[in-house]
């Protein structure tokens, strides 16, 4: 029996304009689904049991009078860096738990003019940064989420919710919805604002949907995107209709395959995954061409990565450094170690980003999209975090952020979706990047994909068993209006 | 080839004057970590200080990533003109 905690997005509204459900009925099950199931997943942090019930109240009476909107009445949470109004917005960080916005992020704002629900503000890593574990992967609560997402990856990979928004600066959507075998969109650089969102490094934020299918993702970038004066780095770019192309199909579609960097270190498996996925690609009508990428042999992504990272988190941090000992301990070795980076050092970094830019621009000239692994390796033990590649280990911190991280560096608009599993059953991601603001073409090969194999349609195994055995509806009354969990920011891990 | 050669490699005295310099005060243990943090990716760095951006056109300066992306990756000029014709 299909719960309504298992249904995505379009599925949930297509259910409510039917009249087969409403979103209180969906906003139960996936507090249900939460409720069972959030006691080991910990993708929640706080938890708003009263005001979502008042939101579903509202959105089914807006159905019934036939004033939908976009999202009306779908569940949703936020990634805990993303400020709502007079909700806590702790950032994951002690410095911050008791913190209540006085104003929502321009995102959070879009989203409940859109019908959307808010049910939780979601785990993250510390400001977005280290590598906390206290999330774990609901294909095996002994595997790593990955993050800085990981609560909002979480939650949508065990059910809880159908739709959730991060941040990513370095892969902190596009590695945890690999791992956890979701999928998650990094938009072009500006084309969300971030008005609201805390910052972790300006040049580097984006911040996007994660759901369960490619259609859904594009459903929510049509409601979050669009240029904010608020944010004075958001796109002034128009937004496309992103749902008008996406079912055009793979006829004609070129696809380039980088030759250098994203394949030189990768688990045979994920590889093999990859590979495969291509050929789906290709044996449906896309031309499939090798893609050079000369600048990676030559520049430092790392390099860049982390000078820019190191110098705008110093900077952004600045004024809470003297209470160093309150930020968790991960986040303490980042920003002691952030204080030396030097202003030549940070400005050659944003200098340098610009020749692999030039890479990409050649090859957006004879290719629609580049495909490339998501992820180096399948999600690491989480009290082991190291990379498997192949029979080797490699630390996570040092390769882990390889296609990802370039991504955020070049600023283009990548998405990742599930396209198999290792002998562990562990998801494997494929991603699809385009030129900036063309969103619409990651939308396309995506959703094609999607039409052809049903890698997001296998369930965990907790979600599997709690959707067999559970149906119990859950009641309002046995619960308090507000669920708030202490942040953790501890680890023993030294992964930087 | 490199534009500089220097010993660039890290030590807990010359992160000491830096932070001294910033009127950042460190624990002894804090200086060893940050040296050992940038010790792991300073190959890496000194792979980035090598790469040589030139002084004369065409520029590249510290923005010049964001108009990129701004310009659909190189598709127009900031006034709308296709590839900068």
């Amino acid at each position: 029996m299909t719960e309504l905690a298992d249904l995505t997005v379009s599925e949930l509204l297509e259910v409510y304009r039917t009249g087969q459900a409403s979103p209180t009925d969906a906003l139960k099950s996936c507090l249900g689904r939460i409720e069972r199931l959030d006691p080991d997943v910990n993708a929640m942090l706080t938890l708003l049991f009263d005001r979502a019930l008042t939101q579903a109240a509202d959105s089914t009476k807006r159905w019934l009078n036939r004033e939908a909107r976009d999202l009306e009445g779908v569940p949703y949470g936020l990634k805990d860096m993303i400020a709502t109004k007079g909700i806590r917005s702790t950032g994951g960080s002690r410095l911050y738990d008791e913190y209540i916005p006085l104003e929502s992020a321009t995102l959070a704002n879009r989203l409940e003019d859109a019908g959307g629900v808010l049910v939780g503000k979601l785990q993250t890593f510390e400001f977005a940064a280290g590598a906390n574990s206290g999330t774990p992967n609901p294909w095996n609560l002994d595997r790593w989420a990955a993050g800085s997402s990981s609560g909002s990856v979480a939650a949508v990979a065990a059910h809880e919710l159908p739709l959730t928004f991060g941040t990513d600066t370095g892969g902190s959507i596009i590695a945890p919805s690999a791992f956890c075998g979701v999928v998650g969109l990094k938009p072009t650089y500006g084309r969300v604002p971030r008005s609201g969102i805390m910052p972790l490094s300006w040049t580097l934020d984006h911040a996007g949907p994660i759901a369960r299918s490619v259609y859904d993702t594009a459903l929510s970038l049509q409601v979050i995107a669009g240029h904010d004066p608020g944010d004075p780095t958001s796109a002034r770019a128009p937004v496309d209709d992103y749902l008008d192309q996406i079912e055009a199909g793979l006829d004609g579609v070129r696809i380039g395959v980088p030759t250098d960097w994203f394949f030189e270190i990768l688990d045979p498996e994920v590889e093999t995954a990859t590979r495969n996925a291509i050929r789906v690609l290709e044996s449906h009508g896309a031309k499939v061409l090798d893609i050079p990428l000369p600048s990676t042999s030559v520049v430092d992504l790392h390099a860049i990565e982390h000078a820019i990272l190191f110098a705008e988190l110093a900077s952004l941090h600045e004024g809470t450094f003297a209470r160093l000992e309150e930020y968790g301990p991960e986040f303490q070795r980042l920003l002691v170690a952030s204080q030396f980076t030097s202003a030549s050092d940070y400005l050659k970094a944003l200098r340098a980003r610009h020749l692999v830019q030039l890479d990409f621009q050649k090859a957006f000239a004879v290719v629609d999209a580049l495909v490339t692994p998501a992820q180096v390796c399948t999600a690491p033990l989480r009290d082991r975090i190291v990379a498997k590649i192949g029979n080797e280990e490699r630390p996570m911190m040092e390769i882990g952020s390889r296609p990802t991280a370039i991504m955020d560096i070049v600023g283009i608009p990548t998405i990742t979706f599930p396209v198999g599993f290792d002998q562990l059953g562990l998801p494997i991601g494929l991603q699809v990047g385009a030129r900036p603001y063309n969103e619409a073409m990651c939308f396309r090969i995506g959703h094609a994909y999607q039409q052809l194999a049903d890698f997001h349609k296998t369930l965990p195994a907790i979600v599997e068993a709690d959707a067999r055995d559970n149906h119990d509806e859950w009641r309002a009354e046995m619960h308090p209006s507000v669920v708030q969990k202490p942040v953790f920011t501890a680890t023993e891990q030294k992964v930087w | 080839v490199p534009e500089i050669s220097l010993n660039t490699e890290p030590t807990v005295e010359a992160f000491e004057a830096m932070a001294k310099n910033r009127g950042v005060v460190l624990e002894p243990a804090r200086l060893a970590e940050a040296v050992e943090m940038h010790a792991k990716f300073r190959h890496e760095l000194d792979r980035l200080r090598a790469v040589r951006l030139d002084f004369l056109p065409p520029y590249i300066e510290p923005a010049t990533a964001l108009r990129w992306i701004e310009s659909e990756g190189g598709l127009h000029d900031r006034a709308g003109r296709p590839d900068g014709k």
